[in-house]
């Protein structure tokens, strides 16, 4: 499952229904389509936050949540 | 015994019945230890006994070093002689259920005792399949070992500091961290860790593929008309129709199948359609095309 936004430049008009489409099999929140200076377009999908900056598993996140609670952190500061 | 030595070499005394009978008691052993340690290794009493020195304070980290080898020891002898203990127990009860299947007289009764040691035979099999054969009781002693030398490498290091630098208020932290690092929760605590680290690292290779231009080639269009058959095109709203204008929905089949090749090639988490547009993963669809044999 994706998170966090993934971006697709440079569709030609022909193209956006079926990046649209495509992009729709991963089940985002939202998707969004801007129209670039040059008649193309950008193809958002956003999907669910990543839990954890650049990792995108709840296992790193659980990881950092552990660290953060750690006794060792703590004392290190 | 140096407490080092014993917590290194650690489990050649364990007794089970795949190793030697030990040459001591570890329970005798324990008992010894925690009199001779017992006012060593309290923590009120090493406080109340005046200043902090160096000499008390490694003695005290003796103590409880030896004390936590030890409990670690018959822990882990516990453990496998337990399962050794179940397994010995399913084998006489199957005897046992055996023996009377030839004793008992009717058809029906014979057939149901018959399932029964079938059912054992197999829970024995399954048993020594989950705790012998696929490794994974040793695996995580393996791991609680590994972990145990790291936690004790601060402890090491810290004996050879001043009282100062080293006080027993820090022994204490890393005395528990050694603990801890004998523990089966310790163990799944660094798998994870250590898996946390790699799916970090995966993910942060996938990054670069956030932001892609529209680069689409055949591959594309084959593994697209494959995850939608007889499609031509799609609409505005990104639906999916065929030649008569008729939405073509997903082969969920074929979906499922694509995914788990994904997750092979380690790009779980990509979207399909960067995946499709991207020209940096044309190889990837290579191999997707192929493996798949999509046509």
């Amino acid at each position: 499952m994706p998170c966090g936004d993934w971006t697709i430049t440079d569709v030609p008009d022909t193209s956006l229904g079926t990046v649209v489409g495509i992009m729709k099999i991963d089940q985002p929140l939202k998707i969004e389509t801007k129209k670039q200076n040059d008649g193309k377009w950008t193809v958002v999908g956003f999907f669910p936050p990543c839990l954890s900056g650049e990792g995108s598993s709840v296992e790193a996140h659980f990881e950092l949540v552990k660290q953060g609670l750690s006794i060792d952190k703590l004392i290190s500061g | 015994m140096s407490p080092v030595l014993l917590s290194l070499s650690g489990c050649a005394s364990v007794h089970s019945a795949y190793q030697p009978q030990s040459a001591f008691s570890v329970d005798d052993d324990l008992k010894e230890f925690h009199r001779q340690f017992a006012s060593a290794s309290s923590i009120k009493n090493y406080y109340a006994a005046g200043a902090e020195t160096r000499e008390r304070r490694n003695e005290f980290i003796a103590g409880r070093l030896t004390l936590c080898d030890l409990e670690y020891i018959r822990f882990v002898s516990r453990v496998r002689l337990d399962r050794a203990g179940e397994a010995t127990a399913m084998d006489a009860a199957a005897l046992g259920i055996g023996l009377a299947t030839t004793i008992v007289d009717g058809e029906r009764a014979k057939t149901i005792l018959g399932a029964v040691t079938t059912a054992l035979t197999g829970a024995r099999a399954s048993y020594e399949k989950n705790f012998y054969d696929d490794k994974t009781t040793s695996a995580l002693i393996t791991q609680m070992n590994a972990e145990r030398k790291t936690a004790l490498l601060p402890i090491l290091a810290g004996t050879r500091s001043s009282i100062d630098e080293y006080p027993l208020s820090r022994a204490l932290i890393d005395l528990a961290n050694y603990q801890f690092s004998g523990s089966i929760a310790g163990a799944l605590d660094a798998v994870q860790r250590d898996a946390s680290i790699k799916d970090a690292a995966a993910s942060s290779q996938l990054e670069q593929y956030r932001v892609v231009s529209f680069n689409p080639d055949d591959l594309s269009t084959r593994i697209r008309k494959w995850l939608f058959p007889g499609v031509v095109t799609f609409d505005a709203a990104g639906v999916a129709r065929n030649d008569r204008g008729v939405e073509v929905p997903i082969n969920s089949g074929n979906l499922t199948v694509l995914r788990a090749k994904i997750k092979v090639l380690g790009l779980e988490g990509v979207p399909l359609a960067t995946l499709l547009v991207s020209k940096n993963l044309a190889s990837a669809r290579g191999q997707i095309v192929s493996e798949l044999t999509i046509p």
